[in-house]
């Protein structure tokens, strides 16, 4: 049983359609990675699914209706949509107590764990705290809910980088396991992609590309060619090159490594690197960390 | 496969209680909201700091316990009228004001996003908001109209006065039960469209909450040969005035009044202010008993539409 099932998932704001007409099968145990440019549909997609928003097509996550069973679904579903969304007013011993009193599937004890392990102390406001321990407390409270499907929109947005390696580091060795799903969006590609095993890449509401990794890793090959090889590697077709250091690096499609090993450095393509190909270069002449 | 449906079947059966997820719901707005308390307390302490400068104003006195007049039960009663109408229409303010920001501070905080994200749905979520404005913040307000009185009763039953304990708590309780039905029933209408303006607007709740009704009465009274709004309002503004002040208790009193002096601890004053308190009870319902309706009707639509609207909120 997959854990979200879509079929012809379609949203529209006024005359803008914000998703249109998407199909996505995914899994339980996978990490998936739903990236796309700003104003794709990620966040819409993601507020159907959890949901936030009414929508057309046919969606089940879980098995519920998200828009009808909002209730029924969050108590399979945990999500931190946005950094910074705890109140500032909310004291860390009171968050604790609330969602312990709201949810059946809340471990307290797990949590103080988790929290014993950083500076947050129990008494602070939530305001009182720096970005990067919100962002802690948040994981801390969703970590010790036994969710089926954990589904993450920019959560490490604007923290630095030891907060977000220790993000994702804690999120892999504490809280993943074969039963549970992770539904991840985030502009920071580089630093989850060693981590997912599916990526889904969505744009102007519509899905790209959706492949697990290992097809990824099969399919596509980045090559760095000596300079003697290089005409003769882009008789091969590279679907797209660009240059590194001034070097030449190619992007191929489907072509096997043992015909491009000789001719210098392969390497398996960033999901970044693949994502600005099919994206279309014009577009993205400098990706980088987008706000 | 089976025995993933099976693990699913068993933990969507976990679930709590309607009145569990509106407990906690309640307990989180009031730590949010501290003005729900503090608001009512600091009212009846600024009412006991005055009592206090008084109390040391006459300790001035030379011979203030030998002229001490005779207190009547229309002084005690016009006294803990005053008092009990400060405590509810601070409580009315407060609860105004609760109601018009609740919603729309979710929303701009987007905290709602945390909200949602947990298994409450809106109904219980706005059910817990409602519960604050319309029973916890009258049950803070009674309280402590029933404390301040209790006080002064107690203060000034060891100084001369004509009139019984008993005879004195009926009193208490006509002017309690009337705060109650003004903060309860007649606040409702207005909370609920609170709730409604707060559940859609993006900024400048107040002038929605005030600037709507406003602009529909001069509307009406400029374009219109009709006077329908405007009898609406005046008559809505006259029951809550004659609901929170205590001019109606003076029935009671007057009875009360008229009889000769009672001993201190019952006795028929007793007896007729109970009847009188009970009479004009039953006026009130003979009387308001279609607007208090109505009062109800209203805020039940409003907040329906504020729970449907709940559903649809984004963070802005």
């Amino acid at each position: 049983m997959n854990c979200i099932e879509a079929t012809g998932l379609r949203k529209q704001y006024g005359k803008k359609i914000a998703v249109d007409g998407i199909d996505l099968g995914i899994g339980t145990g996978r990490i998936v990675g739903l990236i796309g440019p700003n104003g794709a549909g990620k966040t819409t997609t993601l507020d159907a699914i959890l949901g936030l928003i009414p929508f057309e097509g046919s969606l089940k996550v879980m098995g519920c209706d998200p828009w009808r069973e909002r209730e029924r679904l969050m108590r399979e579903v945990s999500f931190i949509a946005d950094v910074a969304v705890l109140p500032r007013w909310l004291k860390v011993r009171n968050a604790l107590d609330y969602v312990q009193g709201v949810h059946p599937r809340f471990d307290r004890s797990k949590a103080e764990r988790f929290l014993a392990r950083t500076d947050i102390p129990m008494k602070a406001k939530v305001g009182q705290l720096s970005k990067g321990m919100v962002a802690q407390l948040h994981l801390a409270l969703v970590m010790a809910i036994d969710a089926r499907l954990l589904v993450l929109d920019e959560p490490t947005l604007g923290l630095d980088i030891l907060y977000r390696r220790a993000f994702y580091t804690s999120l892999l060795n504490d809280y993943f396991d074969q039963e549970r799903t992770i539904l991840v969006t985030t502009h920071q590609v580089e630093e989850v992609q060693d981590i997912l095993t599916d990526v889904i890449f969505i744009d102007h509401g519509r899905i790209i590309l959706s492949a697990t990794m290992d097809d990824i890793e099969a399919r596509y090959v980045e090559l760095m060619p000596r300079l003697e090889t290089v005409d003769a590697a882009r008789k091969l077709g590279p679907v797209t090159e660009y240059a590194v250091f001034g070097r030449p690096v190619m992007l191929f499609d489907g072509v096997a490594r043992g015909h491009l090993a000789p001719m210098g450095e392969i390497r398996r393509p960033g999901i970044a690197d693949l994502f600005v190909m099919m994206m279309g270069r014009d577009r993205y002449e400098a990706p980088g960390e987008a706000a | 496969m089976n025995t993933l449906s099976s693990k699913l079947t068993s933990s969507t059966s976990a679930r709590f209680s309607a009145f569990r997820l509106i407990d906690w719901s309640m307990r989180r707005e009031l730590w949010e909201y501290r003005s729900i308390i503090w608001g009512p307390v600091i009212g009846l302490g600024a009412v006991l700091a005055l009592y206090l400068v008084f109390l040391v104003k006459i300790s001035w006195l030379p011979t203030h316990s030998s002229h001490m007049p005779v207190i009547g039960l229309e002084e005690l009663r016009s006294w803990s009228g005053i008092v009990t109408t400060f405590l509810g229409l601070i409580g009315f303010v407060v609860g105004l004001h609760y109601s018009a920001g609740t919603l729309l501070a979710e929303r701009r905080e987007r905290t709602l996003l945390f909200w949602k994200s947990l298994p409450v749905s809106d109904a219980h979520a706005v059910l817990a908001k409602i519960a604050v404005s319309l029973l916890v913040l009258p049950a803070i307000v009674l309280a402590l109209a029933a404390f301040h009185d209790l006080l002064v009763l107690g203060v000034l039953a060891f100084l001369p006065h004509d009139w019984s304990v008993s005879g004195a708590l009926a009193v208490f309780g006509v002017q309690l039960g009337r705060t109650a039905l003004f903060l309860m029933v007649w606040a409702a209408p207005a909370y609920a469209w609170a709730f409604l303006v707060s559940g859609v607007v993006r900024r400048a709740p107040t002038l929605w909450l005030l600037g709507l009704p406003v602009g529909l009465l001069l509307a009406e009274h400029m374009a219109t040969p009709f006077d329908w709004l405007s009898r609406v309002a005046t008559g809505y503004a006259g029951m809550g005035g004659a609901l929170i002040s205590t001019i109606r208790t003076q029935t009671c009193v007057r009875h009360a009044a008229g009889l000769p002096p009672a001993p201190p601890w019952g006795g028929e004053v007793h007896g007729e202010c109970v009847q009188t308190g009970l009479r004009s009870g039953a006026e009130l319902v003979t009387e308001w008993g279609v607007p208090m309706t109505a009062c109800v009707v209203v805020a039940a639509v409003f907040f329906t539409l504020a729970v449907l609207r709940r559903r649809r909120a984004e963070a802005i």
